[in-house]
């Protein structure tokens, strides 16, 4: 694809690197903010440079303040374990949606789907009440388990399509190797979906880290609530402002994310799995 | 078979990986704890209640400021180390969860045993539903002893039974620059032909008199309640909040049109916020760009975070009257420190109470905020706040309940909404009006 | 025995209680899944039906009042402008998150440097729905970056006060919202083209197509299984869009800006009435319901 047509992408080039220095414009300020004292913030325009170089010190206030070092590993911990088992779950429903062909498939997915349909904070109430009667309110485990069902849907719904694009190929290839059904799921299916299971997994870790409103409804205790309820704390209240280390903070939050973005990278990237293992 | 088994393993696997997650979580867990208060207090909270070898018992105080969260643990731990009994702060980030879930728990076993609340109608509803310990007692101590007020006393106050601590009291100025007004020669308004004349002196040096904004909805009631106060006086304003005055009454529409005026001859705009998610005033303000801003005394603390000094880099003056001939009078803004009347805990919480309203206690609390303190044998820690405090005192004035609270909270939700489609919009002014009083004439019919 | 379990819908079961174990073993895949969202997602839905049934405000037992809410529902005057905004947000967030996402994606495609291109685009969604409020309101505030960087490009009468006013509120919120929700429909249209086989793009190229035409007519037909993902979880979540307009404007100013999942959660978490806000979720979800299975179920059966 490339050869004749350097040119032309060279001129794509300098197009996307505009559009990406637009994209980043609020970033490039929030980032400037940041560098800056809750003084000089508040003295200068957004976009003025700063003086000093404040970042620092901002981080370690944002880190201190919101009790991020505390519930750092907590998050991860969440968002990583809860979307892992969501998408083992939802590649085997959707694998017993594909392959195996249960009966009424499309009832089956539209139930597990409408999950995903229900304006989310509707939940909240409901499952105040349900968290206090068994007895998982303000536990990790609570969470761990809310979070784990609410990315079963869309993870469901995007790993049945990868499968059946699929589908056709490997059962083929499983006939003729006489794999268990297991086997075709572990063997055929999964390596096959990489990139899509990478994908997910970005998607629900990053969900499950910015998750504010069920974090702090169904736990109270410092030792149970998520990064964002800290986070949201150093916003706080209209009297006591520090918008740079708020900001630090938000910048500081999306570390993770960004690093298992760059982490996952090799899989997004991986393409031609299909056609090559076709071949 | 095998396949059968295998994915029975892979489902156990995941279960036991989450009861190890339940497991194990809990323990590496309480070492992390940073302040030493909850440290202390948070192993004996459960066992207290039950166990007569642990004296000290911690109770649980619930509110949705989590900026003040460090100052109500070390007031916790001081109610401990005076009473025995203490607190620990569950902290809520989001206001609109925060009542959500206080609502829901209150009628349970698993009700909070202190919890922070608004006054006025706000209030009315949990004190019917009957969820709120009457505190009527410890307050009469307080009352005859004269430490505190009636009118703070009323905030809380339904069918002769008060069932809120003040938690915190806010009084509502109009911030000025003071290095501003001192470069210019200006001086803080005392009358009404003065403020206009101030107004009158920024604008023609190229400065914006006064901001208002209504970035977070709630914001639009600020200049109108000053307005309908300093132009039809206290009484006029109850008998609004009451439902005995309507709002397409020809006093409404005197306030407001004196506003509209306000807004086109540039005294007020809408062109600097002030708000929860940013602040754009307050670079404004430090620029001396726009010179004033009506809100409660609490952005004082707003400002000191900015580095701007009290006394010094900004003060406050209370908003005269446009007639001479009304009573002197300013608003006021009460949050209620609440009992769970289901909590199991509520004796000890009355007893917290008794003991936060103090004038040790008070001292404490207000020294930590920075506010004023409703005790009025504690030291006002601000300097502003002693000023205005001053005020009031000389001038015997009046304390209101500001807008938010007075009047059913029905009718200020869509009042909020409507006035800022006035401040938008002045033409609109009778639409405005009557819709407001649509729903006013809607709430008061199911009362 | 394992050989046989592949196509159970075509093959009849030689013994019942093969069948059964049969039937028993595909359950298996599919219950852990359903169980959890049946527990932590349906049951709550349930709970939600029964409240819009009745007078509750969160604080007194719930009183019955059967089909009231809905009935209110026609007669709410803030209601016809949620539907109109809900429209407009599903509206433009096919056309722009995903329109652009598709672009992006086939951009990105083609150049160097795609990993660092793709975290660029992808940042915004990293950053959470707060911060990003605080960084767009920073932006559009009267006396912000946007109405200051029009001064300085000399177009300072298109300064707005854009959260402000209807209908720049809205179109200024589906900007940020742009911003924040690309980067995603870039990766998953990415993952889909990553996975296509090249052999018919390379076909189309030799009978001498053109790259758009290649891209028309060959490319993005065989992306259907991904832009059926993207497309649906587009309506989908634009039709439930809460957080950002949440934050941003509270859905003001006079709820101009408000659509049905902010209706919704205005009505039960602000004014405490919890069996209204309940009844226009179900209604929000009968729709949404509606739209996805006869746009799901067209496309299931083309599938098979």
């Amino acid at each position: 694809m490339t050869g004749n047509k350097k040119n032309v992408n060279w001129l794509l080039f300098g197009f996307m690197i505009i559009l990406v220095s637009v994209w980043l414009f609020p970033i490039f300020v929030t980032f400037l903010t940041a560098l800056k004292t809750a003084q000089e913030a508040s003295a200068t325009k957004p976009w003025d440079l700063p003086v000093g170089f404040a970042l620092l010190d901002n981080f370690t206030w944002a880190w201190r303040n919101g009790n991020l070092g505390q519930s750092f590993t907590r998050s991860i911990l969440y968002a990583g374990l809860s979307s892992t088992v969501a998408i083992i779950l939802a590649a085997l429903a959707a694998f017993a949606l594909v392959q195996l062909k249960v009966k009424r498939a499309f009832s089956w997915f539209l139930l597990i789907y409408a999950g995903t349909v229900f304006p989310f904070q509707m939940y909240l109430l409901p499952l105040f009440f349900m968290y206090q009667k068994l007895g998982i309110y303000d536990t990790q485990l609570g969470l761990f388990l809310f979070y784990t069902a609410i990315a079963i849907p869309f993870c469901l719904f995007v790993l049945r399509n990868n499968f059946i694009m699929l589908e056709q190929e490997i059962m083929e290839a499983a006939q003729l190797d006489g794999l268990s059904n297991f086997g075709v799921f572990t063997r055929m299916y999964l390596p096959q979906s990489v990139s899509a299971i990478a994908a997910l997994f970005l998607f629900q870790f990053t969900w499950v880290w910015n998750d504010l409103l069920f974090g702090i409804t169904l736990s109270k205790s410092p030792n149970v609530r998520p990064i964002m309820a800290g986070l949201a704390g150093l916003r706080g209240t209209f009297a006591s402002q520090n918008i740079p280390g708020v900001l630090a903070g938000a910048l500081l939050a999306s570390v993770p994310t960004i690093f298992i973005f760059i982490m996952l990278g090799k899989y997004l990237l991986q393409g031609m799995v299909l056609t090559t293992s076709g071949e | 078979m095998k396949s059968h088994k295998s994915i029975f393993c892979l489902i156990a696997a995941i279960l036991v990986l989450s009861m190890v997650l339940a497991a194990c979580a809990p323990a590496q867990e309480p070492v992390a704890e940073e302040e030493p208060v909850a440290e202390e207090a948070a192993p004996e909270e459960e066992a207290a209640p039950e166990e007569e070898a642990a004296e000290l018992v911690m109770l649980e105080l619930y509110h949705d400021k989590p900026s003040w969260a460090d100052n109500t643990d070390a007031m916790g731990q001081s109610s401990a180390d005076a009473i025995g009994t203490g607190f620990v702060t569950v902290r809520n980030e989001d206001p609109t969860t925060f009542q959500a879930t206080i609502r829901a728990s209150l009628s349970t076993e698993q009700a909070p045993d202190l919890h922070t609340w608004w006054s006025g109608y706000r209030m009315e509803d949990i004190v019917q539903s009957g969820s709120a310990a009457d505190l009527t007692n410890v307050w009469q101590k307080y009352l005859d002893a004269g430490e505190y007020s009636q009118g703070v006393a009323d905030a809380f106050t339904f069918d002769g039974k008060i069932y809120g601590a003040p938690f915190n009291l806010a009084l509502w100025v109009v911030y000025y620059n003071k290095p501003l007004f001192e470069e210019h020669g200006l001086t803080p308004p005392a009358t009404w032909e003065e403020f206009v004349a101030l107004n009158e002196s920024l604008l023609e040096l190229g400065i914006t008199p006064m901001s208002q904004t209504f970035i977070d909805r709630w914001q639009a009631f600020i200049v109108f309640e000053e307005m309908i106060l300093r132009t039809q006086g206290p009484e006029f304003y109850n008998q609004l909040m009451r439902g005995e005055v309507k709002y397409t009454d020809p006093g409404v529409v005197e306030a407001l049109e004196l506003w509209a005026s306000w807004m086109e001859m540039g005294y007020l705009t809408n062109d600097y916020a002030f708000g929860t998610a940013t602040d754009t005033f307050l670079p404004a303000f430090q620029a001396g760009e726009v010179a004033m801003l009506p809100i409660g005394d609490w952005y004082s603390a707003t400002f000191v975070g900015a580095g701007l000094e009290p006394g010094v880099d900004f003060d406050a003056f209370v908003m005269p009257n446009m007639d001479a001939s009304l009573p002197p009078a300013l608003f006021f803004e009460a949050s209620p420190l609440m009992v769970g009347e289901n909590s199991p805990n509520k004796e000890a919480a009355i007893e917290v109470v008794d003991w936060w309203m103090s004038v040790d206690a008070q001292n404490e609390w207000s020294d930590a905020m920075g506010f004023s303190p409703p005790n009025s044998q504690s030291d006002n820690p601000s300097v502003v706040g002693q000023n205005v405090q001053g005020w009031v005192n000389d001038n015997s004035a009046e304390m209101v309940l500001r807008y938010w609270e007075a009047t059913p909270a029905d009718i200020v939700d869509v009042a909020v909404d409507e006035l800022s489609r006035f401040m938008l919009n002045p033409d609109e002014m009778m639409n405005v009006l009557e819709a407001i009083q649509v729903k006013a004439d809607q709430v008061w019919a199911e009362r | 025995m394992a050989e046989n379990m592949k196509s159970l819908s075509v093959n009849h079961p030689n013994t019942p209680s093969l069948f059964y174990r049969k039937h028993i073993e595909h359950l298996l895949y599919l219950l852990p899944a359903f169980i959890f969202v049946g527990v932590f997602l349906l049951y709550p839905v349930l709970y939600t039906i029964y409240v819009s049934f009745t007078r509750w405000d969160g604080l007194n037992p719930p009183e019955f009042i059967g089909f009231a809410n809905y009935l209110q529902i026609a007669q709410e005057p803030v209601i016809s402008t949620s539907i109109s905004n809900t429209f407009i947000w599903v509206a433009a967030s096919l056309f722009f998150p995903v329109g652009l996402g598709l672009l992006f994606a086939v951009f990105v495609n083609r150049i160097p440097f795609q990993g660092f291109f793709k975290a660029m685009f992808y940042f915004p969604y990293a950053i959470s729905a707060t911060s990003t409020a605080v960084i767009w309101t920073f932006m559009l505030t009267p006396t912000g970056v946007v109405n200051e960087m029009l001064e300085i490009l000399n177009l300072g009468s298109l300064a707005k006060q854009w959260l402000l006013m209807p209908p720049w509120n809205t179109i200024s919120m589906l900007a940020a919202f742009t911003w924040q929700t690309t980067g995603t429909n870039m990766i998953l249209f990415l993952v889909g083209l990553q996975g296509l086989p090249i052999e018919p793009i390379e076909a189309a190229k030799l009978d001498g197509a053109s790259g758009w035409q290649s891209f028309i007519y060959v490319t993005f037909p065989m992306l259907k299984p991904i832009t059926m993902v993207v497309v649906t979880m587009a309506v989908v979540n634009s039709f439930k869009v809460f957080d950002l307009i949440w934050i941003m404007t509270q859905g003001g100013p006079f709820r101009s800006s408000e659509t049905l999942a902010v209706t919704m959660y205005r009505e039960s978490f602000v004014s405490f009435r919890l069996g209204f806000g309940a009844s226009i979720a179900n209604f929000l979800s009968i729709i949404v319901i509606i739209f996805s299975i006869v746009y799901l179920k067209s496309i299931f059966q083309k599938e098979d």
